[in-house]
C-alpha cells in the first residue's frame, strides 16, 4: 500500500515513533522484511501510552525496540537517524494534526537536523487551512487521565470560587507546522509538505477548496 | 608496559613541532651532525641519529630544570641554564644554532648523574601522583600545585563527586600523560645521550637496565602488595574509597611506578594496592570522582563485582547506547543491604539511614540529598574517634571515603553531593596538625554547618530575592517537575501579593509535579497541571519559565531532570524567557554536550508500570523478550542556547558566565 517507502534507506540506528499508528507499524514491519537492520525508539506517549502497545507489536515482529519516556525525547534524539510518525490529519498547507507531543518532537528533530517523516494515507488529507489549530482543531480529553479527582480533592480549597484553583489540561492533538516536516509518505509516494495542496484536488471537489462567490440567481 | 612507547606517542608531536616551528630546527641537527662526524663513524649514523638528536633537544631540556616543570602541553621545554640545544622555541633554537655543540657535549657528559637525579625527581612527582589514589584532595592539591597542568582544573577534577569527574578523566589523563613526558625525558636522556650512535647505544642500554631493574623489583613489590590488599579486602567489608583514577590512568601511573627507584616503592606500593582496590570497587562507583569506570569492559566489571559490598545482578536487556553507565537493578539491593547492616559496622547508622532513603527514593532532589548526606556525615564525625596509630586526617578521610562509596552503591552521587564531599575532604585535609581530636571534630562539624547554611539555605534566599524581581502581576509562570528553589520562589512571590498563575508540567515516570502541585494548592495558588506532551499547547499562554537544575556545567549546559530540555526548547521556540535557578555550589567544571555520555539510569520497571492504570499492562513481561529494552533516564542536558538567564546566589547571570563564577568564586571558597 505504501509504495514510497522502498526508497528510504535505513541505517542501523534508531528511529523515533510517537504514540502509535497502524501505518507506522506496517511501515516498519515491511522494512524489516526487506532485511534492513535498524533499531526503533518508541516514546510512550502519555497519557494514552499508545507507545507501549506499539512497542509490543514491534517486538513481536522481531524489531529491536527501546521504550523511552516522552521527557527523554530531547536526550535521545541526537542518536536517532530518522523520526517516523503518523498523523491524525494532514492540512492543506502541509501541516499536520498529530497526537499530542509531536510538536515537541518535531522541534527537537529540527534542532538536531533529523528528518521528520510523516506517514499518512491520502484519506487523511484535509482541505482546511489551520487557523489557530491548537484551539480550533483540538480536542480536550478527560483530565482524569492525568489526575484522578480523588487525588486532589482534599487539598483544594473550595472557598475560592471562580476561577477554580486547579485546572487540568489534557489536549489530544498537536499541530506541527510544515516547516518542521521533512517528508510526507502517502499512498502515492513521497511528497514535500509544500506539495500537499496539489493533492487536494484529487480528493475533494472544487467546491470544497476554492473560494468563489455563490452566484445569486 | 613499555613506558617508552607511551611516551613516544606524546613526544613525537613535540618533535614535529620543533621541526616546523623553529626556523633554526634544521641547523641544530647540523652541529649535532658535526659532533657526530667528529666523534662517531658513519654517515648512516648521522642520518639515523638526526631524529634522535632532535629529540635530544627535547629530553635534554626536560632533564634540565628539576625545579621548573615544563608545561605539559607545551612543546617548548625549559632550557638548561647555560646549555643550549634544549628548546623548542625558535629563540632558543637560534641560540642552539650558534653555540650548540660544546654545551651539548658538556651536557651529555653530565647527563648520567643528572638523569639519576631527575629520575628521583620525577619519581617524586609520580609518587605524589600515586598518592592521589590514596588520599583525597589534600594531597592532590599539593601535586596540582607542582604540576603545571591546569592546576585548578586538576584539583577540581579530583572530586569525589559523581558526574563532575568526567572532566577529571580528561584532565587527569592529560596530566598523567604529561608526566610520562617528563619521564621519557629520562629515557631519551638515556637513550639519545650521545651525539654519537655509539654513546647512544651505551647509554640506552644503561638506561634500559636502570629501568628494568626498578621495574622488576617494583613489579614484585606491587604484586605482593596486591595480594595483601586482596586478602585484606576480603576481610574488610568495605575498602576505602578514594578519588579514583580511570583504569587507564591507573595503568599509566603503574607504568610510571615502574620507573621509580626501588626506594620509593614502599610508598607507591600501598598506593598501587589501594588504587587497584578502588579500581575493582569501581563497578558500583561508576560515577565516582575520577572518570567513571567504563562498564563496557567485562573484565573490570567482573573484577569489581567480586569486591562490591552490594551484589548487583546483571541487568538484562541493556540499552546499547548506555552500556557505559551502571545499569539499574533495584529490587535486590534493599534486603541485601539490610542484611549486611550488622556486618558493616564500618558504616555509621545515620549514613546508613541516608543511603536507605536514597535507595527507596524518599529523599530526592539535589539540595535535599546533599543536606541529608552532610548531616549524616556530621553525626558520623561527632561519633568518630581516631584509632590508635593513625592520624585523624588520613583515617577520617578514608572513613568518609568509605561512606561515600556506600552511598554510591545506593544511588549514584549527584553533583551537589560531589561538591560537598570535596569540600569536606578539603576541610579535613586542611585541619591544622596542632588541633586535638575534639577540637578538630568540632571544627569540622561547624564547617559542615556553615556549608549548609551558606551554600544552601542562604543561597536559596538570595536566589528567591533575585527571582522575585522577575515576576510581575498577570504573569503565567511555567515550571517542570518539582524544584525546591522554584517552589520557594513561587511561594514567596505569592506571599508578596503578586498576582500570577502557575502551570506545572509533569513527566513520567517520577511525576514529581504532582507533589509540587499539592503543596502549591495548599497555599492557595491557582495552578494548571499538564503533562509534558502538552507543552506546545500550553506555551502560548506562558510568560516566563522557571526551572531548577541539578547542576550547571561549564559550557553553559544545564544538567537537570529529564524533560527540562524539552521544556526549554519549546519555550525558546515560542520566545518565552527561560530562567534556571541554581545555587552556585552546584556548578561544575565539567562540560557536556549531550545527555548520553553521562547520565543516571533509573528503574526500567517504572516505565512499564503506570500507577493507577491497571489496564496498561502491555509491557508487563518486558524482560522476557530480548528485543525490547526500557530506558529510564534520570537527567538530561539542556543546551545553553535555550537558556535566557541563570539565577544564582551570586546574581543573575547568562549561561556563559558559569565558568567565570566557578573560577572566581569557587576558588575563594577554598573548596578546591
Amino acid at each position: 500500500k505504501l509504495s514510497g517507502f522502498g526508497k528510504i534507506i535505513y541505517i542501523n540506528r534508531g528511529h523515533f515513533n510517537l504514540g502509535r499508528s497502524r501505518t507506522v507499524k506496517e511501515f516498519l514491519s515491511a522494512a524489516k522484511e526487506k532485511k534492513r537492520s535498524f533499531r526503533v525508539f518508541v516514546a510512550e506517549g502519555a497519557p494514552r501510552y499508545q507507545g507501549h502497545v506499539l512497542a509490543k507489536e514491534l517486538v513481536a515482529k522481531g524489531l529491536q525496540t527501546t521504550v523511552i519516556t516522552d521527557s527523554a525525547i530531547f536526550a535521545m534524539i541526537s542518536r536517532v537517524n530518522m523520526v517516523i510518525v503518523g498523523a491524525h490529519a494532514v492540512m492543506a498547507n502541509g501541516g499536520i494534526i498529530a497526537p499530542v507531543g509531536l510538536n515537541m518532537l518535531a522541534l527537537a528533530a529540527k534542532k538536531h537536523a533529523v528528518p521528520f517523516v510523516v506517514l499518512a494515507g491520502n484519506h487523511k488529507l484535509c482541505p482546511l487551512y489551520p487557523h489557530n489549530p491548537e484551539v480550533l482543531l483540538n480536542d480536550q480529553k478527560c483530565p482524569s487521565d492525568l489526575i484522578e479527582f480523588g487525588e486532589f480533592s482534599d487539598c483544594m480549597n473550595f472557598a475560592i470560587g471562580d476561577p477554580p484553583q486547579l485546572h487540568v489540561v489534557n489536549p489530544a492533538f498537536d499541530y506541527v507546522p510544515p516547516e518542521l516536516i521533512s517528508l510526507f509518505i502517502t499512498d502515492t509516494g513521497g511528497h514535500n509538505p509544500s506539495y500537499i495542496y496539489r493533492l487536494i484536488s484529487d480528493y475533494y471537489s472544487p467546491e470544497d477548496f476554492v473560494l468563489q462567490r455563490n452566484l445569486v440567481s | 608496559m613499555d613506558p617508552r612507547r607511551v611516551s613516544r606517542t606524546v613526544i613525537d608531536p613535540m618533535v614535529r613541532t620543533v621541526g616546523f616551528n623553529a626556523p633554526g630546527a634544521p641547523p641544530p641537527p647540523q652541529p649535532h651532525q658535526s659532533i657526530q662526524s667528529g666523534t662517531a663513524e658513519s654517515v648512516a649514523g648521522l642520518v639515523s641519529s638526526s631524529p634522535p638528536s632532535v629529540s635530544d633537544i627535547d629530553p635534554v631540556g626536560n632533564s634540565l630544570s628539576p625545579v621548573m616543570i615544563p608545561p605539559p602541553n607545551h612543546a617548548s621545554v625549559v632550557p638548561l641554564p647555560g646549555a643550549v640545544p634544549t628548546q623548542m622555541s625558535p629563540l632558543r633554537m637560534n641560540d642552539s644554532r650558534t653555540g650548540s655543540y660544546s654545551p651539548l657535549e658538556s651536557l651529555l657528559e653530565t647527563l648520567s648523574p643528572r638523569s639519576r637525579v631527575n629520575v628521583s625527581e620525577f619519581a617524586d612527582e609520580t609518587t605524589v601522583l600515586g598518592l592521589i589514589g590514596k588520599s583525597g584532595r589534600g594531597i592532590l592539591e599539593k601535586t596540582a600545585s607542582s604540576l603545571p597542568v591546569s592546576n585548578g582544573e586538576l584539583m577540581e577534577a579530583a572530586t569525589v563527586g559523581g558526574r563532575s569527574l568526567r572532566m577529571t578523566s580528561n584532565l587527569t589523563k592529560v596530566s598523567v600523560v604529561n608526566m610520562p613526558m617528563d619521564i621519557p625525558g629520562i629515557e631519551f636522556i638515556e637513550k639519545g645521550k650521545g651525539a654519537s650512535v655509539d654513546v647512544q647505544k651505551e647509554r640506552e642500554s644503561g638506561g634500559k637496565k636502570l629501568k628494568e631493574k626498578t621495574s622488576k623489583a617494583e613489579r614484585r613489590a606491587i604484586q605482593e602488595a596486591q595480594r595483601a590488599a586482596k586478602a585484606s579486602a576480603k576481610n574488610a567489608g568495605t575498602a576505602s574509597k578514594n578519588p579514583k583514577q580511570q583504569p587507564k590512568i591507573a595503568k599509566n601511573s603503574q607504568k610510571k611506578d615502574n620507573l621509580q627507584i626501588p626506594s620509593k616503592s614502599l610508598a607507591s606500593e600501598k598506593n598501587d594496592a589501594e588504587r587497584l582496590l578502588e579500581k575493582d570497587r569501581k563497578r558500583d562507583g561508576s560515577l565516582v570522582p575520577q572518570p567513571r569506570m567504563q562498564f563496557d569492559d567485562k573484565h573490570r566489571v567482573e573484577k569489581a563485582k567480586r569486591r562490591s559490598v552490594v551484589n548487583r545482578c546483571e541487568a538484562r536487556n541493556i540499552v546499547e547506547l548506555f552500556r557505559h553507565l551502571p545499569q539499574y537493578v533495584h529490587g535486590t539491593q534493599l534486603p541485601e543491604l539490610e542484611s549486611k547492616f550488622f556486618k558493616l559496622d564500618a558504616i555509621h547508622p545515620s549514613v546508613y539511614k541516608v543511603g536507605m532513603q536514597y535507595l527507596t527514593g524518599d529523599v530526592m532532589g539535589g539540595n535535599a540529598r546533599c543536606m541529608a548526606m552532610l548531616l549524616a556525615f556530621r553525626d558520623a564525625i561527632k561519633d568518630y574517634s581516631t584509632p590508635s596509630e593513625k592520624t585523624l586526617v588520613r583515617d577520617l578521610t578514608a572513613k568518609i571515603g568509605s561512606y561515600v562509596s556506600f552511598l554510591i552503591e545506593c544511588r549514584p552521587l549527584s553533583i551537589s553531593m560531589g561538591n560537598a564531599i570535596r569540600f569536606l575532604k578539603n576541610r579535613i585535609a586542611k585541619l591544622p596538625v596542632t588541633l586535638s581530636e575534639a577540637e578538630a571534630k568540632i571544627n569540622l562539624q561547624s564547617d559542615i554547618d556553615h556549608f549548609i547554611n551558606e551554600k544552601i539555605v542562604i543561597a536559596d534566599k538570595a536566589i528567591v530575592e533575585h527571582a522575585i524581581t522577575k515576576i510581575s502581576d498577570g504573569d503565567v509562570l511555567l515550571t517542570h517537575g518539582s524544584s525546591c528553589v522554584v517552589e520557594m520562589i513561587l511561594l514567596s512571590a505569592f506571599e508578596q501579593g503578586k498576582q500570577f498563575r502557575v502551570i506545572i508540567v509533569d513527566s513520567r515516570p517520577k511525576l514529581e509535579g504532582k507533589m509540587l502541585l499539592r503543596r502549591l494548592i495548599a497555599k492557595g495558588l491557582s495552578c494548571t497541571y499538564t503533562h509534558i506532551n502538552a507543552i506546545s499547547y500550553i506555551m502560548h499562554e506562558v510568560t516566563r519559565v522557571f526551572l531548577g537544575a541539578a547542576s550547571v556545567l561549564c559550557n553553559g549546559a544545564v544538567y537537570s531532570r529529564v524533560g527540562t530540555a524539552c521544556v526549554a526548547m519549546v519555550a525558546h521556540a515560542f520566545r518565552v524567557p527561560v530562567m534556571i535557578c541554581c545555587e552556585a555550589y552546584k556548578f561544575e567544571t565539567r562540560v557536556q554536550l549531550d545527555s548520553i555520555c553521562s547520565n543516571e539510569l533509573g528503574d526500567p520497571n517504572a516505565i512499564s508500570k503506570v500507577p493507577g492504570r491497571k489496564d496498561l499492562n502491555h509491557l508487563e513481561n518486558w524482560s522476557d523478550s530480548e528485543n525490547l529494552q526500557l530506558l529510564n533516564l534520570t537527567y538530561d542536558a539542556t543546551p545553553s542556547d535555550y537558556i535566557s538567564m541563570i539565577i544564582t546566589d551570586y546574581g543573575m547571570v547568562p549561561p556563559t558566565s558559569v565558568p567565570v563564577i566557578v573560577r572566581e568564586y569557587c576558588r575563594e571558597q577554598i573548596w578546591i
